[in-house]
């Protein structure tokens, strides 16, 4: 049955449709791999090479030597860690509470939470930067996390989410006689692990890049995160190119490495039918 | 697991409280669940908004007297070319994610989810590469590829004859912007669409083969309805990202050329910030805030997220 | 002999020591904060900090380096918010404007200036004035030459330098005729032309009073001549920088204009271009005219918030007045130090390679004190936004060069009328 002509041949348009796409989607990416090999002039052919003509090493040893690389990178490693585990736990609470309870005002409530999501940052820069001048929260990493830990992106996420768990698994849950917080705990959230994984990996990657926000709160060189140090290699009149490009690949390796562990997790983990037994 | 140890003592009082909390239990905790965002909204957000619309009626370059507008700033708008052809030029984003973007996505996400096909952790992966490529090795890219006169897709156009298009002037940038945006967007929707598939459960697909459906009845029948609050997240969410577009036309053309392709984020930044007209800056950001709240309802309405019945 | 010399200068600086210390107790700490962009500037401030705290050993330099973009949005969140901002801040030519607004948050700094009005290139000043308070001292001179391919030039039997644009224009043609540009230029930004502008004589895209000059004759008439150097194929308009520099590689282009710290970016992109290239006079509008312009700068500002302005300034006098200093700075980045008695130094006239061991030095010293005058104040963001977008619809055609800069001041007007 696998191997009728025709699905056969859906399946070779599939493959070269998909590939096509990935190819297209993932040679960027590449270049950018091969641009850190090379010295800057190869960098601005105009007819460009994707395997470096002399391929070295120099560009990583300076991102290493002058840049304090390694220091950074544990900076915007603590925060996106510590941002990524509080706003998965946040996010899914709220939205569990959003998809499976029906409570006066929450209509009008969860407006308001999408709404904030509307508001551009530039709008309500000022008043916020003098805020944080304010709260005494400059130079402090809570002042980093704290604003955002339950941002209205993920609580929305999940709880569209949450809508897939099917309201008499819970209900049964609770003529059991567990509480509320143990049905979000043992019930809800093993069914969303795939939604789980996914918005780890986002919340991972907008902490690691975020930038803005870190630069309003943190002065001091030594708390900077990665992408700050970054963008100032990002000269007006000089641009090394190369040890940039270095730069941002390392940059991405934790959140590859977050996407791989979680490889396993974007499929569906439990199903409804071994919960029920 | 359901019945609990009590000590003999205190079953009696506790009763009482317990009747009570069993009661109101299911009424005080989703308040509970969802208080932090609040929390952090009114210390974080409420202010500065309400700052940002004070602002709004007035005139004031961040130092010095304010001059007091009433709605002068917003009935300026109406009149500004610029803010006309910005928000133009984002509508046209918006409409380019809704018809390009998305369905390419919901596509790539049926075709890995399908039985068809295996290698599935590749593909997830590698839309997703994109969103992880560094701006200034994304921007270095583009430039070769979308440029006037030297780009790859011109050199590749004259090798088949076609003369030059120029990809970055006034007709065609917008499309290369969206281009642009696609090659970073289109992946993590990928991501969205799967997960909502994931959440499908497969007895229904079962149920359905042996009840004869075939493949078009069940994505009709199952597929759609089922991932209806997935698309409605990813609807809302392109909605806002594609109106508060900002890196990728300044990446590509600055905005330019003779701002055919600036956003409205982006004029919002030139106002308040780099012109420093802190109350026009602030209006543009209400009027697109309120532009962006009014489309999301009439999605979230047409989503049917306010029935009851849901 | 040598010995006692030995201790005579450990005793010296032994009592220099007590001394200092002694001084140090007597007066209070001092921390002075210095905002700035990249690491060309904070690379200087690191090299000297060691030095300066042998001079003023009471204060403590803090330098926090933030990207260009987001330094000058929160030094804007700090003036409206009243506090936060630092001592010193690294405002760069093109984002002063919007702080010459309102009540500017910087401390005038004409009284401070004024004893080295005879070695500063006072010029650079005007980028950062409005109303005759000079709120910036620009780090660096920012020249601008044309720095040209020799050997493109001498094949086509064209001899450089070349004094007066009509007879550049000329002479292109022999180039022209092989399929080289002689020259860049931006179809879609206003640097190129304001340069030309300033160096054609015009104080810019305002007067000194202020008023919008955006249409006047003087200005149309250098456009319209802008525009002939891109139609007749002597410039080309390539789009972008990268594809400028392949160009220059691939020698389809003979020449560019560009400030002193072009020659950096010449240096870095194109590395391999070592010897091919060498620097000339702009060619002058007409004869005996202009040679040279500007393009450029970031200057030393202090902010009204600082609570130690004197000391900032003494560190900022340090910084820029010291010779020592400002050459270390131009190895760092490439700026010339805009202070006539420091171009004769002998390390800024040293033979350079890249420039087939021409003294590029020699060049910026003649042309230094030709650096020409500007008007700006608070509107210039305002007015080379419109005027880069008239710039790209003269060169495409959509309007003649008289309309669309006529265009561009009505809107600038109005603008202004704004507030």
């Amino acid at each position: 049955m696998d191997n009728t002509p025709t699905r056969r041949a859906q399946r070779t348009i599939a493959y070269g449709f998909l590939f096509f796409i990935l190819i297209s989607m993932a040679t960027p990416f590449f270049w950018m791999i091969s641009n850190t090999f090379k010295e800057q002039y190869e960098i601005f052919q105009l007819q460009p090479t994707l395997i470096p003509e002399e391929p070295h090493l120099r560009n990583y040893i300076r991102l290493f030597a002058e840049f304090d690389f390694a220091h950074h990178f544990l900076n915007s490693a603590f925060i996106a860690v510590v941002h990524t585990v509080s706003h998965l736990f946040l996010a899914s609470l709220a939205g569990f509470a959003f998809a499976k309870y029906t409570f006066p005002l929450k209509n009008f409530l969860f407006l308001v939470l999408l709404g904030s999501m509307m508001v551009p940052l530039y709008t309500i820069f000022i008043p916020l930067f003098v805020l944080v001048i304010r709260l005494g929260l400059v130079n402090s990493y809570a002042g980093v996390i704290i604003p955002g830990v339950a941002a209205a992106f993920g609580i929305f996420f999940m709880k569209q989410s949450m809508e897939a768990v099917p309201d008499e698994l819970l209900d049964s849950a609770r003529i059991d006689g567990a509480s509320e917080f143990r049905i979000y705990w043992q019930i809800a959230l093993p069914l969303v692990r795939p939604a789980l994984a996914v918005l780890a990996v986002l919340a991972f990657m907008n902490s690691w890049n975020d930038f803005v926000w870190p630069l309003v709160v943190l002065r001091s060189r030594e708390l900077q995160t990665l992408p700050v140090v970054m963008a100032g290699m990002v000269g007006m009149y000089r641009m090394e190119h190369g040890v940039i490009m270095a730069a941002s690949l390392l940059s991405t390796v934790p959140i590859l490495l977050l996407f791989f562990a979680l490889q396993k997790q974007f499929v569906r983990g439990l199903t409804v039918g071994a919960i029920k037994s | 697991m359901g019945v609990q140890v009590v000590s003999s003592a205190s079953i009696v009082e506790d009763r009482g409280l317990r009747a009570w909390w069993s009661r109101a239990e299911r009424k005080v905790v989703p308040y509970v669940f969802i208080s932090p965002f609040y929390i952090l909204f009114i210390v974080f957000s409420v202010g500065p908004l309400i700052y940002a619309l004070y602002l709004s009626l007035h005139r004031w370059p961040g130092s010095g007297p304010m001059r007091h507008v009433g709605l002068g700033n917003y009935t300026y708008l109406a009149g500004d070319p610029v803010f006309l052809k910005s928000l133009w030029n984002t509508v046209y984003y918006a409409i380019g994610a809704f018809i390009f973007i998305l369905p390419l996505a919901l596509l790539l996400a049926l075709l890995i989810n399908s039985t068809l096909i295996r290698l599935k952790s590749l593909f997830r992966i590698g839309y997703f590469l994109p969103i992880l490529t560094s701006t200034v090795a994304a921007t270095l890219i583009f430039l070769m590829i979308f440029n006037n006169q030297f780009g790859l897709i011109n050199q590749g156009l004259a090798l088949l004859g076609i003369p030059a298009l120029k990809w970055l002037d006034e007709e065609l940038v917008k499309i290369s912007v969206l281009a642009v945006a696609a090659w970073r967007y289109t992946g993590i929707n990928v991501l969205y669409f799967l997960t909502g598939l994931q959440s499908i459960p497969p007895d229904l697909y079962e149920a359905a083969q042996v009840d004869g459906a075939g493949t078009w009845a069940q994505f009709r029948y199952i597929t759609i309805p089922q991932l209806r609050p997935i698309a409605l997240f990813v609807g809302v969410v392109t909605m806002i990202g594609s109106f508060q577009l900002f890196a990728e036309p300044l990446l590509l053309a600055d905005g330019g050329p003779n701002d055919a392709s600036l956003t409205l984020a982006n004029y919002l930044y030139r106002m308040g910030f780099t012109n420093a007209k802190l109350g026009y800056g602030s209006a543009i950001g209400w009027v697109l805030a309120l532009i962006i709240f009014g489309l999301s309802f009439i999605q979230l309405y047409l989503f049917g997220a306010f029935r009851k019945d849901d | 002999m040598k010995r006692s010399f030995t201790l005579f200068t450990t005793a010296l600086l032994l009592l220099s020591l007590l001394i200092g210390a002694g001084t140090a107790s007597a007066q209070d700490e001092v921390t002075l904060t210095i905002w700035t962009f990249g690491a060309f500037f904070t690379d200087l401030y690191v090299a000297i900090e060691d030095d300066y705290k042998e001079i003023a050993p009471h204060v403590t330099i803090v330098v926090e380096e933030i990207p260009f973009g987001q330094l000058y949005d929160n030094l804007q969140g700090a003036f409206v918010a009243g506090v936060g901002a630092p001592d010193i801040a690294d405002v760069e030519q093109g984002v002063i404007s919007r702080f010459l607004k309102g009540e500017p948050g910087l401390v005038p700094l004409n009284d401070l200036i004024a004893p080295y009005e005879d070695d500063y290139i006072m010029a650079k000043t005007a980028l950062y004035a409005h109303q005759g308070a000079i709120y910036g001292i620009d780090h660096c001179l920012c020249p601008v030459v044309l720095y040209y391919q020799h050997e493109i030039f001498a094949d086509a039997g064209i001899e450089m330098p070349i004094a007066t644009w009509d007879e550049f224009v000329e002479a292109s043609a022999a180039l022209t005729e092989q399929g080289i540009a002689a020259l860049v230029l931006d179809d879609r930004s206003w640097g190129d032309y304001y340069m030309l502008l300033l160096q054609s004589g015009s104080p810019g895209l305002f007067d000194a009073e202020g008023n919008v000059i955006v249409d006047s004759p003087g200005n149309i008439a250098v456009l319209e001549w802008y525009l002939d150097l891109l139609e007749s194929g002597v410039a080309i308009a390539t789009g972008d920088f990268h594809a400028t520099m392949g160009l220059f590689a691939e020698g389809k282009i003979a020449a560019v204009i560009g400030a002193d710290w072009y020659a950096g970016s010449l240096k870095n992109e194109l590395a391999e271009g070592a010897g091919n290239w060498r620097a000339a006079p702009l060619p002058a509008f007409e004869e005996g005219g202009s040679r040279t312009s500007t393009h450029g700068g970031t200057a030393y500002t202090i902010t009204t918030q600082s609570e130690h302005p004197e000391e900032a300034w003494a560190f900022i006098e340090f910084a820029l007045f010291n010779e020592d200093n400002k050459i270390l700075e131009y190895h760092v980045n490439n700026l010339l130090p805009p202070v006539l008695s420091h171009l004769d130094n002998e390390a800024l006239l040293a033979p350079d390679p890249y420039f087939d061991n021409q003294s590029v030095g020699e060049l910026f010293l003649e042309l230094a004190p030709e650096v020409p005058f500007q008007e700006r104040g608070p509107w210039f963001n305002e007015a080379t936004t419109l005027v880069a977008n008239a710039v790209f619809e003269a060169t495409q055609g959509e309007k003649t060069a008289e309309q669309a800069l006529k265009d561009a001041a009505d809107e600038l007007r109005r603008q202004i009328d704004f507030g």
